[in-house]
């Protein structure tokens, strides 16, 4: 049984000029315990389908497809029981703690406010105890449950909106670019704490980012999404070490390193693509150094390959030949 | 161009301090201030590209913004040629200002929303009343061509019209416009994705090669400098730590903090699980500037003397540090 899984998701915006696709008949698992890296850039759907998954999309969005949390249709819960999981069993972390904090309320009264949303009849002492241990545990002391946010650096809130959104254990934390506000220093010291939360808490996460280099350490599985669809989808080391699908590849090479054989300046040319006119085929094409014709006309399939998944023509042979070898084995 | 060992810019002992708001009961006491840049010097020459690289809150923006007169330095000498901008006020700085321009990290904010591109870049040379009206547009079509933005499509768009990229060309083009000598760079890359990232450190770099500029190029992230720079410098509380040539700097960095900043820079590779160095605690308060060395309540190196005696930046075996391991 996963813990999650995503079926053919499908979302758009209604906008006044035209519907905007932001994510196209995505799906991907995620088992217990395991953390998931969404990779892609501005625009990709990447965050879409973080919010997606807490039901908390914006009301012009329109979602099809099936979402199973613990065997559940996340889609087609009622309301009711959907709030039940939020905060408790899937929570969520966004990426500028200055506008996802109350900025006139002490962090104490938000920590009472995530508790009470779940259970009403929690004594004061018992939460303050809680959160306690928790801020504890994430590098903060609990004497600040009494301070108010703007009493924090960047770093430390965005440590209180972590400690805030595993207060209640859950099973599955959401984190939304956590460190794209952040500097290189207190980027890592986040990181260092997500890792921890994997490893001591046994949570399951989805790491939603458009840096490649930044969750290579602490995923297990990697999807890369372009322009609403997931191109490429597969376990951690295969993809850095043997990336498929060429936006993978031109991904991972312009990442600014610190590597002085290295000086050249690499980047892929060319713009993301509108999602309300997208160019026909494959999205990726016009930016593609392998670009054929078919690429041109119609839109790839996802292949499978190797319990790998990659979009792309490229790997259109390839598919049959897996497919019989996993028949035979 | 002239001579390529000639400096452009040489800072002599920089301060700016910024007054904190007290009580009026307290006026006879001491009036606390931020020490945002403090006694700091540093040279440019001609063609080089310096990278002023710190965590937020080191002063890195605050040593641009002095540099080019949005803020008046409480202190110091900025010789821009043989002029000292610090000394400059009013209408004879004014007409300098086109020798020196800024680039701003967040490019929608630094966009009238209202204004179209190519009035947008305009806007410069009218100021500095540049060219008739046709020998602008002129030059405004030359520019935008130049950062990769064709000017027919672009010159009556708006900046909601455009993407973050986008956007960042357009504030590239308008910098570039009045033929600067020097441009300050301000963390131009961070809020652009990965790889629209390198693809305006391109662009940087090919103009500062066409038009023989100068930069100082200010970011946290070490390894966008390493493309671009000539020489790194590293800013931590408001003081230079270090500085040195590029090569140098990443093939052995001496202060602790450098090294730190080093470690800091994610590697794409899920096998470096190895344990980093991961320093702790966050950049103190330029208000309580700690004792001696700035740095030693974070450093694992600290030693006795660190917390008493703040070491100078000086020549070591032809590096420049400022810390007492190397004394």
């Amino acid at each position: 049984m996963n813990l999650l899984e995503a079926r053919d998701l499908s979302i758009e915006y209604l906008t006044r000029d035209g519907n905007l696709k932001a994510v196209e008949n995505v799906s991907f698992s995620l088992g217990f315990h395991e953390t998931l890296g969404l990779v892609g850039e501005s625009g990709c759907g990447k965050s879409t389908i973080g919010l997606s998954l807490l039901r908390i999309l914006p009301i012009n969005a329109r979602m099809k497809g099936k979402i199973f949390y613990k065997e559940k249709d996340i889609a087609i819960l009622p309301e009711e029981e959907m709030r039940s999981l939020r905060g408790k069993e899937i929570s969520m972390i966004f990426q500028d703690p200055m506008t996802s904090l109350d900025p006139i309320m002490r962090i104490k009264n938000q920590f009472f406010e995530t508790f009470r949303a779940h259970f009403q009849k929690m004594k004061e002492e018992e939460m303050i105890k809680i959160s306690s241990d928790v801020l504890k545990s994430i590098g903060i002391d609990p004497s600040r449950l009494e301070n108010y946010p703007f009493e924090f650096s960047g770093g430390m809130r965005q440590r209180v909106m972590i400690a805030l959104a595993i207060v209640l254990n859950p099973s599955l934390l959401i984190a939304d670019e956590p460190t794209t506000s952040l500097d290189v220093v207190v980027q890592l010291q986040i990181m260092e704490v997500l890792k921890e939360l994997k490893d001591k808490r046994n949570m399951s996460m989805v790491l939603i980012t458009h840096d490649l280099g930044l969750v290579a350490e602490i995923v297990d599985k990697v999807g890369i999404m372009y322009a609403g669809n997931l191109v490429e989808f597969g376990d951690v080391n295969s993809i850095y070490e043997n990336p498929l699908h060429p936006y993978t590849r031109l991904l991972l090479i312009s990442i600014p390193n610190v590597k002085l054989e290295d000086m050249e300046l690499k980047y892929i040319k060319g713009n993301l693509p509108s999602l309300k006119s997208p160019p026909a085929g494959c999205k990726f094409h016009p930016r593609c150094p392998f670009v054929m014709d078919v690429c041109t006309k119609e839109d790839p399939p996802t292949f499978e390959i190797n319990e790998r998944k990659v979009k792309c023509w490229l790997y259109e042979g390839e598919h049959d030949e897996s497919k019989s070898e996993t028949n035979i084995g | 161009m002239m001579n390529q060992n000639q400096k452009l810019i040489s800072v002599r002992n920089l301060k700016k301090y910024f007054p904190l708001k007290v009580s009026w009961l307290k006026i006879f006491k001491e009036r606390p201030y931020v020490r945002a840049v403090d006694d700091l010097s540093f040279e440019i020459k001609y063609g080089e590209t310096l990278g002023l690289v710190g965590e937020s809150g080191s002063g890195k923006t605050t040593v641009g913004r002095t540099l080019v007169r949005l803020e008046d330095p409480t202190g110091g000498q900025i010789l821009f040629e043989d002029v000292d901008l610090a000394k400059l006020f009013g209408e004879s700085l004014r007409t300098k200002r086109k020798d020196f321009q800024m680039i701003f990290q967040d490019p929608m904010a630094s966009l009238n929303p209202y204004m179209r591109i190519g009035n947008a870049i305009e806007h410069p040379l009218k100021i500095h009343k540049m060219g008739n009206k046709a020998e602008r547009k002129i030059r405004v079509y030359e520019i935008l061509e130049k950062v990769g933005l064709p000017p027919e499509e672009f010159y009556n768009r708006f900046p909601r019209h455009l993407s973050g990229g986008q956007r960042q060309r357009v504030v590239i083009a308008r910098a570039m416009v009045t033929n600067p000598k020097f441009v300050v760079a301000d963390e131009v890359t961070a809020m652009l994705d990965v790889s629209i990232r390198s693809q305006i450190l391109k662009l940087l770099i090919d103009m500062k090669n066409e038009f023989g500029l100068t930069y100082l190029f200010i970011t946290h992230d070490l390894a966008s400098a390493k493309y671009i720079c000539d020489k790194i410098a590293v800013i931590y509380l408001g003081k230079i730590i270090e500085i040195a040539k590029t090569y140098d700097i990443f093939k052995e960095p001496l202060h602790p903090y450098t090294k730190i900043l080093i470690a800091s820079v994610p590697v794409p590779d899920p096998k470096m699980k190895k344990k980093k160095f991961i320093p702790s605690g966050e950049i103190p308060s330029p208000i309580n500037i700690p004792s001696g060395c700035r740095f030693h309540p974070r450093c694992p190196y600290a030693m006795e003397i660190c917390a008493k005696v703040e070491p100078e930046l000086k020549e070591i075996n032809g590096r420049t540090v400022a810390c007492h391991l190397y004394d």
